[in-house]
C-alpha cells in the first residue's frame, strides 16, 4: 500500500502512481509512490510525527511541504539535517527522526518543555560560566545534547562537479510571472534560462486554487509549460536552487551534485512569496500546516491530508483552501478569519454554500494535541479583541489538520544580496523592494503582486525591462495594478502559558523576542544574534516577520524602521562537495615520465611537476640514494632535469637586459660559455639562480629554478615593460627537456651518441656550451658541475624527450649507468656544498650569507636589487649558511630543525635552522648546510642543533665543500 | 651556432600523452592527440610582413584564426605574435620551409610551439556545453565563432582555444602547457564522458 490516503488522478503531479517504492522509517517499512518525498509518503500512511524539535524536542510534523522549514529534518543512514519534504524516496532508503533520546514516539528529553522557564532566551550567554571552571561540568551534556543528527565519518566523497551556463536573461522561479517572463523575453530572442527549484514546472500554479471553480490554474500551467518547454531559446532547469546572487548576476545555481555559475545579463527574480504563520500556542503541533502546504498535498501528492480540518486564514486564499478541501472529501466545519470581513463576497457565499461556517474576527488560541501528542485533535477559538487580544473564552473544535494563511512574505533573499531594500507599510501590511541594482528586476508574489492576471503582467513587464537593456526589440505590456491585501497585520495572539512560536527551529516564542528587547536589545540584529531567532535552517522564512513586528511593536517603532535581519548566501544549504566540486589539481609530467615508472621510480612532488625521489622501494630509500650516489661518484648516472626552468632572451640588447637581471657580469660572456646567473629581488635577497648559456651574440639560454621560473620570467616581463630594451623574451621551461649526464664515465656515454660534437677536454671544456644532434635530434649541451662530477647536461626539445632518454640509456648500458633520482642529486650537490635557492635559502638570504659574493658583480653599475644588496651586505651581518658536520653514528638532524646559541641553556636565541641535512656514505658522516650565529661560523667550531624530541646534538663547522674541494673531479680530462 | 631547425626529425617527434592510462572517450565528442603535428609559431614587429612575403595569410586582428590551403591554420594571438599549425600533419615540408626561411630575418623571433604546447583537436556538437565545464569563457556554438581565438584557462591551466571549420564540419583546436597533457586529456575525457 503507498497509503491510505491516496486521491484520484489528476490530482498528484509529482507522483508516478504505478510506481511504488519502498523505505524504512524508524525501523519501520513504508510504502510511498515514485515521486513522493519522505515527508508525503509518511503523511500518506497517516505519519505525521517526523522529527523533535531542537530546544525543547516538542514532536514535529511538516509546516509548509516545500522544504521551507527545520520541523522535517530527518537523518539518512549517511546524511543528517535531510528535509523529509524535500527528499524524494528511493528503493531501501533508511529513514529516522533526529534529536530525541529514546524513540521518536517516546523521547526522554520530552520533558524539557516543563523547564522551559529556567531557559528563558539567552540563558546561555548568562549561565554556566561561574562559579570559575563550572564550564568544565556543563560541557560534556551540553555537547551530549547540542547540535542535530549524525556525522557518518565513513562517508565515502561522491562525484561533484561545476559547470558555466551563459544567458542573456535568468529567470529565478517557473511560477506564472516567471514563465510569462521568460517566454516574453525568448519571444524576443533572447537566450533565457529558467530556474525552479521544484521537479515540474508551474511554481503556485502546480498547488494554488485561484479561483472558485478550481479550473484556472491547472489549464493556465498545462499552456505556459508547453510553450516554455517547446521554445528553442528557453533551457529549464528543473529541481534547481539559486543559492545566491553575486555581482553581475553572478548566481550559483545547485542542480543534484552540480553547482551551475550563472553567467546572466539580465536576472529577473520571479521567486515567489513564503506563507505565513499565525503566532498561537501549540502552533507546532503536527497537522498545524500553512494552507499551502495542505494543498501541496492534494495536487502535487494527491494525499487527503485530513478528515476534519479548520482553516484559519487573514486573507481571501484560506476561502480558496477550504474549497479544494472540501472538494477533495475533508469536512471543512468552519473557516476562522482574523479579520471583520471577507474582500470577495462570492468566495464567502461559496464556502457558505457548501455549508462551511465562516467565523469573522476569530482566531485560533491554541491548538490541542492528542493525547499521545502526535497529532492535533481540536483547536480552541476566540474571538478577537483587539491587536493580539482575545476575549478570555472560546469554544473547542474538533479538527486533525488546521490551515494556517496570515499572509505572504516576498522570497526576498537573492534580492536582498544584491541590495535590494525591503520595505513594509504598517498601515497595508504590504511588502516593496526597492533600490535594486541594474539588470536586476523582480515580478510575481516577490513584487508584492497576488493576481493572477496581474502576476502574468508583472513578469512581461520584468522582461520588457531586460529586453530594452539588452538592446532587443520589446513591446511595452499594458500596465496593470494588483491592490490586493494578502497580509493579516497582526497574527500574533501571545498566550499565557507561551508555546507560541514564532521561530521553530530555534523553539523561540513572542515571549522570547519581547524579552530580548527588554534586555537592551532594541536592534533586530542584536535580536537575532541574542535570541537566535531566524539563525536556524530555514533562516527566518517564517520568524523575520513576527519577529519585526514583536520589536517593532516593544520599541514603539515601524516594521520597516525596525527591518529585517540579513538574508546571507546560500539560500538553502549547501555541501562543502558542491563548493569544490571537480577536483582539479593540475600537474606536469617530463616525457621521461612513463620510463621512471617503469623503473620502479618513487615519484614525488616538485611544485606542480612530478619527479622520481630516487629509484626503488620507500622502505629502502637510504640504501638506495647511497648507491646511486655512489654510481655517479664511481661511474656514471643520468638523471631527468627537464623541470629546470628555460628562459630564452633574444634580440640586439639581450646581453644588456641579461646583465641588468643578475647579479654578474655578462656583457663580456663569451658566446658558446656558460655562466652560473643569481637573481636578487629589490631587496637584496637570492630569489632564483641557474646557468646563463650564449648562443649567440643576441640569444642567451638561460636555466631557472623549478620551482622559481615562472616569476623569473614575470619579473623579466615586467622590467622590460620598463627598460623597453629590444629583446624578446620567452618562457621555454616546457618546450625543452633536459638529462643530465654525470660521473667520470660521461664523456664516453656522450661520446658513443653525438658524433657531430667534439667532446674533448681542449674542446669542451668546464662550463662550454655546444649544439649538436643525437641521430637526428637537435639538442644543446652544457658542460656544468652540476653534481660535483664531470657531467654534461643535454636540452632537448620535449617531444624528443622520451627517444633521448632511450639512446642515452642504451648508451650508457655498457658502463651500468643508470637513472638517479632528484633526493640523490640533493645528497650529491650537498656534498659538494652547492646551494639550492628556496632550500638552503630563505626570504631575507642575501649573497653574503650564503657566500655567493664571488658571484656578484659590484663593478657594474647596475643589477636589480643592487642598491639592497650593498646595504644590506653594508650592514652587520647576524647569521651564515654554513656546512655541518656530525658523526654517522650521531642522531642526524632534519630539515628545519633549529640551531641554539647556546646548548645548555632553556631559553637562549634562536640562531638559525638546519637547510639541507643527508647521510654521506662518500664522507662517512652526516652532513649538512644550517644557518648559525655570525659567531657561530668558524670552521671547527660546534654549534648546537636542538632535533626530534628535545635532543641537542652538536654538529661541527666544516669548509664546503664536503668533497672533493679542488674540484679536480668536475674538469677531470 | 644558435639555429636549428625545431622542425626536424618530425619522425622522432612522440607525444607525451599515454592512452594506455587514459580511459577512452565513450562520447559523442571525439577530441584526438595532434601535439606531433607540424607546427611553428613567430613573434616580433617583423613578423606579420615576414608571414606575408611568404604567402602565409594573416588574420586581421589578434585573437583571430583562419584556415587555408588544406589543413593550414593561422592564429593571431596578438599583433605580433602568430602560430601556424598543420591539423592533417600533411603540411611539414612548408612548415619546415618557413621556419628554416625565418632565419636572421629582422625583428623575427621563432616561437617553440611545437614542443611546448600540447594540441587536440576537438569535434561534437556538446563541445561547448562540455567546456563550460571546464573554463569560465562561453565556448557555446552561438557566442563562439568560427575563426574566435581565446586565450583562457581549460581546466586550472592556460590555454589558447580556437574554432574553426573543414568540410562544413566546426572543430576546436586546444593548446595548452605540454607537460600537463596527461592532466588535461584526463580532465576532458571526464568533462565528455556524460555526451552519450
Amino acid at each position: 500500500m503507498s497509503g491510505q490516503n491516496r486521491l484520484p488522478a489528476p490530482l498528484g503531479l509529482y507522483i508516478t502512481r504505478d510506481k511504488s517504492v519502498n523505505f524504512t522509517f524508524e525501523g519501520k517499512t513504508y510504502q510511498g509512490l515514485e515521486g513522493d518525498t519522505i515527508a508525503s509518503a509518511l503523511i500518506a500512511n497517516n505519519q505525521w510525527l517526523m522529527s523533535r524539535s531542537f530546544k525543547y524536542h516538542r514532536p514535529r510534523g511538516p509546516l509548509t511541504m516545500a522544504g521551507q522549514d527545520a520541523n522535517t529534518l530527518v537523518q539518512l543512514s549517511n546524511e543528517p539535517n535531510v528535509l523529509a519534504d524535500r527528499q524524494v524516496i528511493s528503493s531501501n532508503l533508511s529513514v529516522t527522526g533526529q534529536n530525541y533520546n529514546g524513540t521518536l514516539e517516546k523521547d526522554k528529553d520530552d520533558k524539557l518543555g516543563y523547564a522551559g522557564r529556567f531557559m528563558p532566551v539567552g540563558f546561555y550567554y548568562r549561565a554556566f560560566y561561574k562559579p570559575a571552571g563550572v564550564w568544565d561540568k556543563w560541557e560534556p551534556f551540553i555537547r551530549k545534547k547540542a547540535g542535530l543528527g549524525f556525522a557518518d565519518l565513513t562517508f565515502k566523497p561522491v562525484y561533484h562537479d561545476k559547470a558555466y551556463l551563459f544567458h542573456d536573461v535568468a529567470v529565478i522561479g517557473a511560477g506564472p510571472a516567471g514563465m510569462a517572463a521568460a517566454l516574453k523575453a525568448a519571444n524576443a530572442g533572447a537566450s533565457v534560462l529558467l530556474v525552479d527549484e521544484n521537479p515540474i514546472l508551474g511554481g503556485a500554479l502546480t498547488y494554488h486554487r485561484f479561483d472558485i471553480e478550481g479550473t484556472r490554474a491547472t489549464a493556465l500551467r498545462a499552456q505556459l509549460t508547453a510553450d516554455v518547454l517547446k521554445h528553442d531559446k528557453i533551457k529549464v532547469l528543473t529541481s534547481a536552487t539559486c543559492n545566491g546572487w553575486f555581482t553581475d548576476n553572478y548566481l550559483p545555481v545547485i542542480q543534484g551534485n552540480r553547482m551551475f555559475k550563472v553567467r546572466a545579463k539580465q536576472c529577473i527574480v520571479a521567486s515567489g512569496a513564503f506563507e505565513q504563520h499565525v503566532v498561537f500556542r501549540n502552533n507546532d503541533v503536527p497537522g498545524v500546516v500553512m494552507s499551502s502546504a495542505a494543498m501541496r498535498l492534494m495536487s502535487q501528492y494527491a494525499i487527503k491530508p485530513a478528515n476534519k480540518a479548520v482553516v484559519l486564514t487573514g486573507n481571501d486564499d484560506g476561502y480558496l483552501c477550504a474549497l479544494e478541501l472540501y472538494k477533495n472529501g475533508v469536512e471543512v466545519p468552519v473557516i476562522i478569519d482574523m479579520r471583520p470581513q471577507v474582500d470577495d463576497s462570492a468566495l464567502h457565499d461559496a464556502v457558505v454554500d457548501l455549508g462551511i461556517n465562516v467565523l469573522f474576527n476569530s482566531t485560533v488560541f491554541e491548538a490541542l494535541p492528542s493525547s499521545d501528542k502526535k497529532r492535533l485533535s481540536a483547536v480552541k477559538i476566540h474571538s478577537i479583541t483587539g491587536k493580539g487580544q482575545v476575549a478570555a473564552s472560546g469554544v473547542t473544535i474538533p479538527c486533525d489538520l488546521l490551515c494556517m494563511s496570515a499572509g505572504y512574505m516576498p522570497v526576498y533573499q537573492l534580492l536582498c544580496q544584491a541590495g535590494a531594500k525591503l520595505s513594509y507599510n504598517d498601515d497595508s501590511a504590504r511588502f516593496a523592494l526597492t533600490n535594486l541594482p541594474n539588470n536586476l528586476h523582480v515580478a510575481g508574489s516577490a513584487n508584492g503582486v497576488h493576481e493572477l492576471d496581474a502576476v502574468i503582467n508583472d513578469g512581461e513587464q520584468a522582461a520588457h525591462t531586460s529586453l530594452l537593456s539588452l538592446g532587443l526589440d520589446s513591446e511595452a505590456p499594458a500596465q496593470m495594478t494588483c491592490q490586493r491585501q494578502t497580509n493579516f497585520p497582526w497574527p500574533i495572539f501571545k498566550h499565557p502559558k507561551g508555546k507560541d512560536f514564532v521561530d521553530f527551529d530555534e523553539d523561540l516564542q513572542a515571549k522570547d523576542i519581547i524579552n530580548a528587547t527588554r534586555l537592551g536589545y532594541r536592534d533586530v540584529q542584536l535580536v537575532k544574534r541574542f535570541s537566535t531567532v531566524g539563525m536556524g535552517p530555514s533562516q527566518g522564512r517564517h520568524s523575520a516577520l513576527p519577529t519585526a513586528r514583536l520589536v517593532a511593536d516593544a520599541t514603539h517603532r515601524t516594521v520597516t524602521e525596525t527591518g529585517v535581519t540579513t538574508a546571507r548566501p546560500p539560500f538553502v544549504p549547501e555541501k562543502l562537495a558542491h563548493i569544490a566540486g571537480r577536483i582539479f589539481s593540475p600537474h606536469r609530467y617530463t616525457p621521461m615520465h612513463q620510463r621512471h615508472l617503469e623503473l620502479g621510480a618513487h615519484m614525488i612532488p616538485a611544485g606542480v611537476w612530478r619527479r622520481p625521489a630516487y629509484y626503488g622501494k620507500p622502505a629502502d630509500r637510504n640504501s638506495i640514494i647511497q648507491q646511486e650516489a655512489n654510481m655517479v661518484r664511481t661511474a656514471v648516472g643520468m638523471i631527468d632535469v627537464s623541470t629546470l626552468g628555460g628562459l630564452e632572451v633574444r634580440g640586439p640588447d639581450a646581453a644588456e637586459f641579461v646583465n641588468r637581471i643578475y647579479t654578474f657580469g655578462f656583457l663580456k660572456q663569451p658566446v658558446g660559455k656558460t655562466r652560473y646567473a643569481v637573481l636578487t629581488n629589490e631587496q637584496g635577497v637570492v630569489v632564483d639562480d641557474g646557468v646563463s648559456c650564449r648562443i649567440a651574440e643576441d640569444h642567451f639560454y638561460i636555466t631557472a629554478t623549478t620551482g622559481g621560473v615562472d616569476a623569473v620570467y614575470r619579473e623579466m616581463t615586467k622590467w622590460n615593460a620598463q627598460w623597453r630594451l629590444s629583446v624578446d623574451i620567452a618562457n621555454v621551461t616546457a618546450a625543452f627537456s633536459a638529462v643530465n649526464v654525470a660521473g667520470p664515465l660521461a664523456r664516453k656515454v656522450l661520446t658513443k651518441v653525438c658524433s657531430d660534437v667534439d667532446f674533448s677536454n681542449e674542446s669542451f671544456p668546464y662550463l662550454a656550451y655546444r649544439e649538436g644532434t643525437i641521430q637526428g635530434i637537435p639538442v644543446r649541451l652544457l658542460r656544468v658541475g652540476f653534481v660535483g662530477e664531470l657531467g654534461y647536461e643535454i636540452h632537448m626539445p620535449t617531444l624528443f624527450g622520451e627517444a633521448l632518454w632511450d639512446l642515452l640509456m642504451e648508451a650508457g648500458a655498457e658502463f651500468n649507468m643508470k637513472p638517479f633520482g632528484v633526493e640523490t642529486q640533493r645528497l650529491l650537490r650537498l656534498e659538494k656544498g652547492h646551494i639550492i635557492v628556496s632550500q638552503d635559502t630563505d626570504g631575507m638570504s642575501h649573497p653574503g650569507e650564503l657566500s655567493l659574493g664571488w658571484a656578484v658583480n659590484r663593478k657594474k653599475p647596475f643589477f636589480l636589487g643592487s642598491r639592497s644588496v650593498d646595504i644590506v651586505m653594508a650592514r652587520k651581518q647576524t647569521r651564515k649558511l654554513v656546512g655541518f658536520k656530525l658523526s654517522a653514528q650521531s642522531t642526524r638532524p632534519k630539515e628545519g630543525h633549529i640551531v641554539l646559541a647556546a646548548a645548555n641553556q632553556a631559553d637562549c636565541a634562536i640562531t638559525g635552522n638546519v637547510t639541507s641535512s643527508e647521510y654521506s656514505s662518500t664522507v662517512g658522516a652526516n652532513i649538512g648546510m644550517a644557518f648559525v650565529g655570525i659567531d657561530q661560523q668558524e670552521v671547527g667550531s660546534t654549534f648546537p642543533i636542538r632535533v626530534d624530541n628535545g635532543e641537542i646534538v652538536m654538529a661541527e663547522v666544516v669548509k664546503l665543500p664536503f668533497y672533493d674541494a679542488g674540484n679536480a673531479r668536475q674538469e677531470i680530462i | 651556432m644558435g639555429f636549428y631547425n625545431l622542425s626536424s626529425a618530425p619522425e622522432l617527434r612522440k607525444s607525451m600523452l599515454n592512452l594506455d592510462t587514459t580511459a577512452s572517450i565513450h562520447s559523442s565528442i571525439s577530441m584526438k592527440d595532434c601535439s606531433v603535428f607540424s607546427r611553428v609559431g613567430f613573434r616580433g614587429i617583423g613578423a606579420e610582413a615576414f608571414l606575408n612575403a611568404n604567402k602565409v595569410p594573416v588574420p586581421a586582428k589578434p585573437n583571430q584564426s583562419l584556415s587555408f590551403q588544406e589543413g593550414l591554420v593561422v592564429l593571431r594571438l596578438s599583433k605580433s605574435e602568430f602560430w601556424l599549425m598543420s591539423t592533417n600533419n600533411q603540411n611539414h615540408e612548408f612548415i619546415a620551409a618557413l621556419e628554416a626561411a625565418a632565419q636572421g630575418v629582422e625583428n623575427l623571433y621563432r616561437l617553440y610551439c611545437q614542443h611546448s604546447h600540447a594540441c587536440f583537436l576537438i569535434e561534437g556538437q556538446d563541445t561547448g556545453t562540455m567546456f563550460a565545464k571546464v573554463c569560465g569563457v562561453d565556448l557555446s556554438a552561438q557566442t563562439f565563432n568560427v575563426g574566435d581565438v581565446v586565450q583562457t584557462s581549460v581546466a586550472r591551466i592556460s590555454a589558447i582555444v580556437t574554432k574553426q571549420t573543414q568540410d562544413d564540419s566546426d572543430y576546436i583546436l586546444l593548446f595548452a602547457d605540454i607537460a600537463s597533457v596527461q592532466y588535461l586529456w584526463e580532465a576532458l575525457t571526464d568533462a565528455s564522458a556524460e555526451f552519450a
